[in-house]
């Protein structure tokens, strides 16, 4: 037991010295109900330790469960940063009851990404300390969480590679000069795969399914789940990173992907791994702006014809992506959904389009590119981009402006 | 034998666990000798009607509101408040105090003898939180109106229904995620007359004159009554508590199939046995109902014991609240708080003796000035 009682004595050293110091400042305003919990809680850590873990671990569920209805109550856009600090303190609060009460680890490591995906930095962000702490305590195989060995992969014949014609393809440019980039491909706005760029990136040497599972297995993630996000059944799950690895790319049962998420923010080691590609310097926003978004699943993976608001880099790491582009200018004869939660996206399957549904689709000159490991795709602003992966497949994408 | 008693309790998250303190679990509320006529919750606070006025209950404390104040609409960071010849926004924390010094946050007048519905007004509705106010086209009467967290469910005067307001969760009713600026009807309601229509956090429901019950909305926690995913993992969980690490493998169901997380269409749902219903209240993520033979059902979210049923379980189907049942209790009132249920009942046949200890579960009384407090055994 001395062991745990040394766990919370490093968990509670990550915080303050003195309450005084454990400023519980928000970045605006809360409802009045909520400052009592968070100073109710700071009192119960820095009394005589230990610190009563039931009070403290209810006061983590009531500021959670407050928070999480304000971080619901509209567009994720408008939800204030304090409320998301509320919901970090909720986390941090319950973390830290079950170190205090000794439970098992993996509940607390997952409060700590709760914190992280939803909420906001609080005490310079304290969740992302909390949560390596934890790591390196869990039991080496909840860590690594190794597939089971009777799981062999079932694997049904994947379709063959999709052929692209000489004429269809998307120009490659070895090392471009960035005024080369920004003259022919920047400015005009056409996509084009550029080779050579993240050789030295360590990701490359580094990078495999066992590698993410060492580094990252017990943290928790958002998953997608079903073939298209147009699907009716689609659907986002949290689990950790074993759990997806396990069930989505070791065993393929149904589809499941970790898709669009800023993997690198909530696991700064991995971000050590890449870099941001040199002309993203040509763009004008800060680089801090850029938005960096892991994509990790298996073969079979679909994203629909879609565009987005932004320029986009997409570097492939591991595996392959089948990838079909076409111009703005084509919009019209895509058939963009009407609602506005999918007005960015088509209605026409790319591999399969309904032509009498959609005619005018055979219209739509297309590009395409089978991306291979360590080539960096180049998607204009509002490119519409269709991308099925070929492999068990690791992409990273760099938006920027 | 004596009359009947009319008497309130609530289940769910008291103003003590409001303000950190561990809860007493299902309360009995003790009025003043006048009896409690009606109850609006907010999430850390009530206000109660009693014979003598409006009073605010808050952790520890009960302060009586001006003799003029008749109704309230209590948030958490405002309380509106239905006076004489005026309707009143205050800060929660005045309202607290019971102290109105100074001016309200908001006023706006009324008609000498008007005592609107709130949230309803002449011309429009009010919610307790910035900019209160909110204009109806005249053309539109409404009988009742319903808030939720981010849209409005409105009652016409034929008995139709309106739903406006944000629908990205499905709780406007007309089908879609989209939300609408101005009162839209439901139109799948068309046809049948309700009498009574009630909003939650992200969900809405309404009963016929006939006695049926439909929802719509967001399904998270099962708060509709339907197949929850979340609903069926806390579930699974609560029975694994013993299984192996081994085998993290769920079976090879396509995602969603049975589950509904998203109800953008109103769904009749039927009661076990199918009752007639005679009232409908929602919390932040549950849902409550009456049937017109005194049974109290309640499905939903319910980790702060809001459900009344004796444990901390959500539940995704209407389950009739056993407690009050097998007490000869007949339930003739709810209205939910976000995290709460509060019910009024009537005992039924020979009055018993209220203070007795009751055997199915450990009722404590609630303090009262001026009367005895019995001695209070925590809810487990």
């Amino acid at each position: 037991m001395a062991g745990a009682s040394g766990l919370w004595a490093e968990a509670r050293a990550l915080l303050p010295g003195s309450e005084e110091e454990l400023s519980l400042a928000l970045s605006g305003e809360v409802d009045e109900c909520v400052p009592p919990l968070l100073l109710r809680a700071r009192a119960l850590l820095y009394e005589a330790a230990p610190p009563c873990e039931a009070a403290l671990r209810r006061l983590g569920d009531v500021l959670r469960d407050y928070a999480w209805e304000k971080l619901n109550a509209g567009p994720w856009r408008d939800v204030s940063k304090a409320w998301r600090q509320v919901y970090a303190y909720g986390c941090l609060f319950g973390a830290l009851a079950e170190v205090a009460a000794r439970r098992p680890l993996a509940p607390a490591a997952r409060l700590c990404d709760m914190g992280l995906l939803m909420g906001a930095s609080v005490q310079d962000n304290v969740l992302a300390r909390l949560v390596r702490l934890l790591q390196a305590h869990l039991p080496r195989a909840d860590r690594r969480g190794a597939a089971p060995s009777s799981a062999k992969r079932a694997r049904t014949e994947s379709p063959p590679a999709p052929v692209v014609r000489p004429e269809d393809t998307v120009p490659h440019e070895r090392c471009p000069s960035l005024e080369h980039f920004r003259d022919r491909y920047l400015i005009p706005q056409k996509p084009v795969v550029l080779e050579g760029i993240i050789d030295h990136w360590p990701c490359m040497k580094k990078w495999s399914v066992d590698y993410v599972r060492q580094v990252a297995g017990c943290r928790t993630v958002p998953v997608e789940l079903g073939s298209r996000y147009t699907d009716e059944e689609w659907s986002q799950k949290l689990m950790t990173v074993n759990d997806f690895i396990n069930q989505y790319i070791v065993n393929e049962n149904s589809v499941g992907y970790l898709a669009q998420h800023q993997l690198f923010d909530q696991i700064p080691e991995l971000k050590e791994d890449i870099s941001i590609p040199d002309y993203c310097c040509l763009g004008e926003g800060e680089e801090d702006d850029i938005t960096i978004n892991a994509w990790f699943g298996p073969a079979g993976t679909i994203s629909p014809l879609h565009q987005d608001p932004q320029q986009n880099f997409l570097a492939q790491v591991f595996g392959r992506k089948y990838i079909r582009l076409c111009s703005p200018q084509d919009s019209e004869n895509l058939y963009p959904h009407e609602s506005q939660l999918l007005h960015n996206t088509s209605q026409v399957d790319v591999e399969d389009p309904d032509l009498t549904k959609f005619p005018n689709f055979r219209k739509v000159a297309f590009q395409s590119c089978i991306l291979m490991p360590g080539q960096v795709l180049f998607i204009p602003v509002k490119y519409w981009h269709y991308i099925r992966s070929l492999d068990i497949s690791f992409s990273v994408s760099f938006w920027w402006s | 034998m004596a009359a009947p008693r009319r008497c309130w309790f609530v289940f769910g998250l008291s103003a003590e666990e409001a303000a950190g303190d561990a809860g007493p679990g299902r309360q009995r509320l003790e009025p003043s000798s006048d009896g409690i006529r009606r109850v609006w919750p907010a999430w850390s606070y009530a206000v109660l009607e009693t014979g003598s006025g409006l009073e605010v209950h808050s952790a520890g404390r009960r302060q009586p509101l001006p003799e003029d104040c008749v109704a309230a609409l209590p948030s958490e960071t405002h309380a509106v408040l239905l006076r004489e010849a005026a309707v009143e926004a205050w800060p929660r924390a005045a309202a607290l105090r019971g102290e109105l010094r100074g001016q309200p946050a908001w006023s706006r007048a009324l008609p000498p003898g008007s005592r609107p519905a709130l949230p309803l007004l002449p011309d429009g509705f009010v919610a307790p939180r910035p900019p209160f106010y909110t204009a109806l086209p005249g053309a539109l009467p409404l009988r009742a109106l319903a808030l939720g967290h981010e849209h409005v469910v409105g009652l016409g005067a034929a008995g139709e229904v309106y739903g406006w307001g944000g629908g990205r969760h499905g709780q406007l009713g007309h089908g879609s995620l989209e939300s609408e600026q101005q009162p839209r009807l439901v139109e799948a309601l068309g046809g049948v007359p309700m009498r009574a229509v009630a909003a939650g956090g992200w969900h809405s429901a309404c009963v016929s004159d006939g006695g049926d019950l439909y929802v719509w909305g967001w399904n998270e926690s099962g708060q509709l009554g339907l197949p929850s995913r979340a609903v069926a993992e806390e579930q699974a969980e609560d029975e694994d508590m013993g299984a192996g690490p081994e085998d993290p493998l769920l079976p090879g169901e396509p995602p969603g199939a049975a589950f509904i997380s998203i109800q953008a269409f109103p769904a009749l749902l039927d009661l076990p046995l199918e009752p007639a219903v005679a009232a409908v209240s929602c919390g932040s993520r549950h849902t409550a109902a009456l049937t017109r033979g005194g049974e109290l059902y309640t499905w939903g979210w319910g980790k702060y014991g809001q459900l009344g049923h004796g444990d901390r379980a959500s539940c995704d189907h209407p389950r009739r609240v056993e407690q009050l049942w097998a007490e000869g209790l007949r339930a003739q009132e709810v209205v939910c708080g976000p995290w709460n249920t509060y019910v009024c009942v009537l005992q039924q046949g020979e009055a018993r003796d209220s203070h007795a200890p009751s055997t199915a579960l450990a009722l404590q009384a609630g303090t009262e000035l001026g009367s005895c407090r019995r001695e209070l055994s925590p809810h487990p």
